[in-house]
């Protein structure tokens, strides 16, 4: 994986056990090192913005990128398995639309929310399906979808809002569990399960050697075509946990609304060194990256940097992390 | 008389390897100099020094007897260098003139010259022996012919140097013969020629002289005539030649592998081979043939009609290890517990410490290096990689190996290596099929050789008639 | 006060059905208008639709010679209303005259206007029929097909124009700059007679207006204005957010005895100057009620006018201000308002807090319906009426006019009439 140290071969493996030595390992593992320089811009923030180093305001971070982390840590799963998923946001959209709508009908909370993960799961395998039967890249086949589901979202509500009040719904995105955001404990917890399932199950490492090698995967038995539709359908099952997230804190759900976390995610995924070619990459990675993005808007904030800044700013931490793959993946 | 070229105590570092190490290299008008080596050795990276793509760390070049300093390939060319690159730097589409003369089309008024590009382009074709018109499409024209426009078109200007690389790669004898007439006539003309191959059985009929690189040094420059076969390769290997096989084999068990009338669509027709416990058999037959593709229908990768038996499990080994074989962003244990993840834990968990206990115990079995299990594969020699790739049927449990090029680019102290280990799986009662272009392996190796051409097996040879000449004869046929 | 509008609207169109049938005489009519609160242009324009029967007299700008009218009140610029013009065709009474294109001779009323006598709108009438000197074709660019309340805009102007007896093109903006001045091509290419444009981006209406002017192309803008001289329709950004910005300083005198520790503004100054008369209107509305109000306390972040950025944004000011207990909140629209009401939740600050937004979006309307939501006001823009007055701005045009600014009516939407008020989206649906 990514984190391990590398030593170049025909050279004896430095002798283990020094604390210097081990330094040495952290420093070239680029996750430490992405670690590393989110301290540093926090400890930067903590000296130049008087509250941000206080509970509320990581809770603050927490909730501004609980929404568009939730969908990174599907991604994650996906773009590990090599499939570039942009349906996504589209995804967000349609499943956000589709729980408001069983909350205006008056299905409750419940109801509202299985409609839209069973959809979100389905719209991800629909794009799983497409890219095995047509043997095309993800990435061509989501950018189709990204389009159809987008219009068909707009299309289906003509543009209206759908208002969807309803106290436990309104809970999943505003509500606290055990003092913290709802959305917060939401994404930590998909975080841990997905974390899991990559490192701990026969199906995570499948996704790791279809990214990395798709063709040496089929010629040692394994399916790659599924392993990577299954690995959409997650990306679909968060992007439709997001998309209730985000419609049940804003209270109504708007066509379009999802599209607009496409950068964020994606930003997120790639900062936090997933590999975009596959075949690499680790959620707490992306979790760092969600982080580093929300520091940055957040500490930003807090500092009164007009938000075009910002926008620039984040343009160029992305173009640094997409540098940074292409090296590292130049060294491999 | 001052040499045309001379490098001097050439050193060039890359992380991690020293791939040349104080190399002395000449070349005079008019000589065809050889430059052997096994891969690795460092022949490319002087190629490209020569050619001004690398610039040495140290030591210095000299033409006509001047130091000079290449710091670009355009350098290297207005000091009259050519290089004819293995791969080709043509374009299909293009016609054979426009090819030719790529980059210093003949123009009149600001208009490409037609005529003049035909008559300048038909002249070079002539000089290189190649009679074909030179509006024809590139790409209709045979490799060989693809080779000659190649050579042609790096004597389109005044070139002193012609640097050929691995240039009879994908040609036959017949087609690589008229190559080398040609590389007589250049030499005839005073060109000055750097002839790199790994192949030693051709340079008998073109090389005036020859240089071998093992592991970054020059160990040998001599004329041809002064050397044998057999003394250059064990100066490539730097061992000797009897080592590289491994002799001793038991007595071949039950049938393993059995395909009978064996058809897949551009790939083979009607193939039918046994393979028995302890033996190795080998499918050969020039690049193009179709010998190499033949495990993949085995395997079923493939769909393909006919009969395939097997006792116990089959493991390919696949020809291309870096786009087919290695997973090359993981580990040497995830390499080589690819194959198994289903072993690693009840019910779909993996357990990675299971993985690394297997993944060292093929470690341990096929001395691969470094022996970390979690060592970056791709940070692994041609020939461990390919350990790697083994390792994972082993640990699967392959009773049938199926191996497709298992040594194209393994250097050769790892291919000596995977020889011993093959050996040694027949020896434990494994089966082995070796589908290979590689002349020497087959006949080094093989207990019956399947000759391949256009996709069926043309003869069986085997004890006695797994001969070079033999096996080459019928191949040719 | 929607039940009442409603009921006067009522009785205002049997009132004038009564007057085109001759039931009621004009001295009737004057005194039964004038007591169901229509103001005096208004009931010219009435009559000066309705024909006139020679009896009795006029009032206000009425017609001459039997042409057409049109009258106005109101408007920021409010009382020179515009005087009643006179076009070249004859009235009739006929509510059956079909043109010879079919059209009808137009009368106008805004089939939604709330209450005639708001003090900021305007009620004109258009008695014209445009079939007669010929069939004008009269484009509408509307600002996306992806926005509903556009769609119905757009709808509402095909069907106002085909009733003109005019040939309706209609073009979707698509939220593009790109897309709007390439439509613009085809408008020229398709000879149409008058433009109006609705699109979001002002350079562009820049643009537009340009290659309009070059092809010979009378235009007409709304919601984001066109270059000078260009006709302007809208409610105002600067003169609806100064209202919403009086009920907020109102909020604050009269439940925090004028003490505001914190004014937040989620704007959107990527939108342009226009858009960012919200704010100016916001900061002139509050300190016109409460003058001592430091400017410090003011606080501006980019909210682009989306929920979830200006709630991000509302976040970060709230822990920036943590010693702000009362605090107003300025949306830029509704949208960016529930975002700030969100921010305002999550900090458990909003006992103490009053955000305004505008638009009416389905977002607002949600929240104002919960008793205990810091969200207090909106502001609704009356869009019914934007085909309507851009009738009159092209009649205007035609009859060589300066083409003035007309500001649609709007009204302030609280807990208390948002039950009257559905979202756009639902009444217009």
């Amino acid at each position: 994986m990514t984190a391990e140290p590398s030593t170049p071969i025909g050279r004896p493996e430095p002798a283990g056990g020094g604390g210097l030595a081990l330094i040495g390992r952290l420093a070239a593992a680029p996750l430490a090192r992405l670690a590393a320089a989110y301290l540093l811009l926090a400890a930067v923030f903590a000296i130049a913005a008087d509250h941000f180093l206080t509970t509320d305001n990581f809770l603050n971070i927490g909730r501004a990128t609980a929404v568009f982390g939730i969908a990174a840590l599907g991604l994650t799963v996906a773009l590990i398995a090599g499939a570039l998923d942009v349906s996504f946001g589209a995804v967000m959209s349609v499943c956000g639309i589709l729980a408001a709508e069983r909350i205006a009908a008056g299905d409750g909370a419940a109801a509202a929310v299985a409609v839209a993960l069973a959809v979100g799961v389905g719209l991800g395998l629909v794009n799983g399906l497409l890219t095995a039967v047509l043997r095309l890249d993800a990435l061509i086949v989501t950018l189709g979808t990204f389009s159809i589901f987008g219009g068909w979202a707009f299309l289906h509500t003509n543009g209206a809002p759908t208002p969807a009040s309803d106290d436990a719904f309104a809970r999943i995105g505003r509500g606290e569990t055990l003092g913290i955001p709802t959305p917060v404990v939401i994404m930590i917890a998909i975080a841990l399960v997905l974390a899991v399932v990559l490192r701990w199950t026969g199906f995570g490492q499948r996704c790791y050697l279809v990214g990395d090698n798709p063709r040496a995967a089929t010629l040692v038995g394994i399916r790659a075509a599924w392993v990577r539709a299954a690995a959409l359908a997650i990306s679909g099952l968060t992007a439709a946990i997001a998309g209730v997230v985000m419609v049940a804190n804003a209270g109504v759900a708007n066509a379009g609304e999802g599209e607009r976390q496409l950068l964020n995610a994606i930003a997120a995924v790639v900062i936090g060194g997933t590999a975009l070619a596959g075949g690499s990459g680790l959620i707490v990675g992306t979790l760092l990256g969600i982080a580093v993005l929300g520091t940055i808007d957040n500490g930003l904030n807090l500092l009164g940097v007009s938000s075009t800044w910002q926008d620039v700013l984040k343009g160029v931490i992305v173009v640094f992390a997409l540098v940074l793959d292409r090296i590292r993946r130049r060294d491999a | 008389m001052t040499p045309l070229l001379e490098a001097v105590g050439v050193v060039k570092t890359f992380p991690g390897v020293r791939a040349l190490d104080g190399v002395d290299f000449e070349l005079r008008a008019g000589e065809v100099h050889a430059l052997l080596g096994e891969n690795g050795a460092g022949k490319s990276t002087l190629m490209r020094i020569l050619a001004g793509d690398h610039v040495p760390d140290a030591g210095e070049l000299r033409f006509d007897g001047r130091p000079v300093r290449l710091a670009s390939p355009a350098d290297a060319i207005a000091h009259g260098v050519r290089l004819v690159a293995q791969e080709r730097a043509l374009v299909p589409t293009l016609s054979v003139g426009e090819n030719v003369l790529l980059g210093r089309l003949p123009r009149r008024r600001g208009r490409v010259d037609w005529g003049a590009v035909r008559a300048q382009a038909a002249e070079l074709l002539a000089r290189v022996g190649l009679d074909v018109d030179p509006a024809t499409e590139l790409g209709l024209l045979r490799r060989d012919e693809q080779q000659l426009v190649e050579v042609a078109k790096a004597l389109s200007d005044e070139g002193r140097i012609l640097i050929l690389d691995e240039a009879t790669a994908s040609l036959s004898t017949s087609e690589s013969e008229r190559l080398f007439d040609v590389v007589r006539g250049l030499r005839a003309h005073g060109v000055g020629i750097v002839y790199i191959t790994h192949r030693v059985g051709e340079l008998a009929s073109v090389a005036d002289r020859v240089t071998v690189l093992r592991d970054g040094r020059n160990v040998l420059t001599a004329p041809l005539a002064e050397t044998s076969h057999e003394g250059l390769v064990e100066q490539m290997v730097g061992r000797r030649l009897a080592d590289l096989y491994p002799r001793a084999r038991p007595e071949p068990g039950e049938v393993r592998l059995r395909v009978d009338g064996l058809s897949a669509d551009g790939v083979c027709s009607d193939v039918s081979l046994e393979v028995r416990a302890g033996e190795i058999v080998a499918l050969f037959g020039l690049v193009g043939s179709g010998a190499t593709e033949i495990p993949y229908a085995i395997a079923g990768d493939v769909s393909a009609r006919g009969v395939v038996e097997v006792r116990g499990r089959v493991g390919l080994v696949p020809a291309d290890r870096r786009s087919e074989g290695l997973f090359p962003q993981g580990t040497v244990g995830r390499n080589i517990g690819a194959a198994t993840l289903g072993r690693y834990g009840p019910a779909g968990i993996y357990l990675r410490g299971r993985e690394t206990a297997a993944a060292r115990r093929q470690i341990a079995a096929l001395d691969l290096r470094p022996p970390r299990p979690w060592a970056p594969v791709a940070k692994l020699s041609g020939g461990n990689q390919q350990k790697a790739v083994l390792g994972r049927w082993l640990e699967r449990g392959a009773d049938v190996l199926l191996l497709s090029e298992p040594t194209r680019g393994v250097d050769v102290g790892a291919r000596a290596e995977i020889y011993r280990l093959l050996g040694d799986l027949c020896a434990g009662g494994r089966s082995v099929l070796l589908a290979s272009s590689d002349l020497d392996e087959v006949v080094g190796l093989a207990d019956r050789v399947h000759v391949v051409s256009r996709g069926r097996v043309v003869s069986v040879l085997a004890g006695d008639e797994v001969r070079h000449d033999r096996v080459l004869e019928v191949a040719t046929r | 006060m929607g039940q009442d509008v409603r009921r006067r609207r009522a009785a205002a169109e049997r009132l004038v059905q009564d007057l085109e049938t001759g039931a009621v005489s004009r001295r009737q009519f004057i005194a039964r208008a004038t007591a169901l609160g229509l103001s005096v242009p208004t009931i010219a324009g009435l009559l000066a639709a309705c024909g006139d029967d020679g009896g009795g007299s006029t009032a206000g700008g009425s017609t001459a010679g039997g042409g057409t009218a049109i009258s106005s009140s109101g408007g920021a610029r409010g009382a020179e209303a515009v005087a009643a013009k006179v076009y070249p065709d004859g009235i009739t009474s006929d509510p059956e005259y079909k043109g010879p294109n079919g059209g009808s001779r137009v009368a106008f009323l805004p089939p939604d206007a709330y209450d005639g006598t708001d003090e900021h709108g305007i009620r004109r009438w258009v008695c014209y029929d445009f079939t007669a000197d010929k069939p004008y074709r009269i484009a509408f660019a509307h600002f996306s097909a992806k926005w509903d309340l556009s769609v119905e805009m757009a709808a509402r102007a095909e069907r106002a124009i085909k009733a003109m007896g005019c040939e309706p093109l209609i073009f979707d903006n698509n939220f593009d700059a790109d897309q709007a001045i390439k439509n613009v091509d085809l408008i020229v290419q398709q000879q149409a007679d008058f433009v109006v444009e609705a699109q979001i981006f002002p350079d562009a209406n820049k643009a537009i207006y340009k290659r309009l002017e070059a092809a010979g192309i009378p235009s007409g803008y709304f919601a984001v204005e066109g270059p000078d001289g260009a006709l302007f329709e809208d409610a105002g950004n600067l003169r609806m957010c100064t209202a919403l910005g009086e009920w907020l300083g109102e909020y604050a005198r009269d439940n925090w005895d004028g003490q505001v520790d914190l004014v937040m503004l989620a704007a959107q100054p990527r939108a342009g100057a226009y858009v960012a008369e919200r704010e100016v209107g916001y900061r002139a509305g509050i300190k016109k009620v409460l003058p001592d109000l430091p400017d410090s306390v003011f606080v501006e972040f980019d909210s682009q006018g989306l929920l979830d950025e200006s709630q991000k944004k509302a976040a970060d000011v709230l822990t920036a201000h943590p010693d702000a207990k009362t605090i107003l909140g300025c949306g830029s629209n509704d949208d960016a308002a529930v975002g700030i009401v969100r921010a305002l939740e999550a900090a458990k600050r909003a006992d103490t807090a009053a955000v305004a937004g505008q638009a009416g979006q389905a977002s607002a309307v949600e929240e104002l319906k919960k008793p205990d939501s810091p969200f207090k006001v909106s502001a609704f823009t009356d869009i019914e009426t934007v085909p309507w007055l851009a009738a009159i701005g092209i009649l205007e045009l035609m009859g060589g006019e300066v083409a003035p600014v007309n500001f649609l009516p709007f009204y302030l939407i609280t807990s208390d009439n948002v039950g009257d008020f559905p979202p756009q989206a639902g009444t217009l649906a």
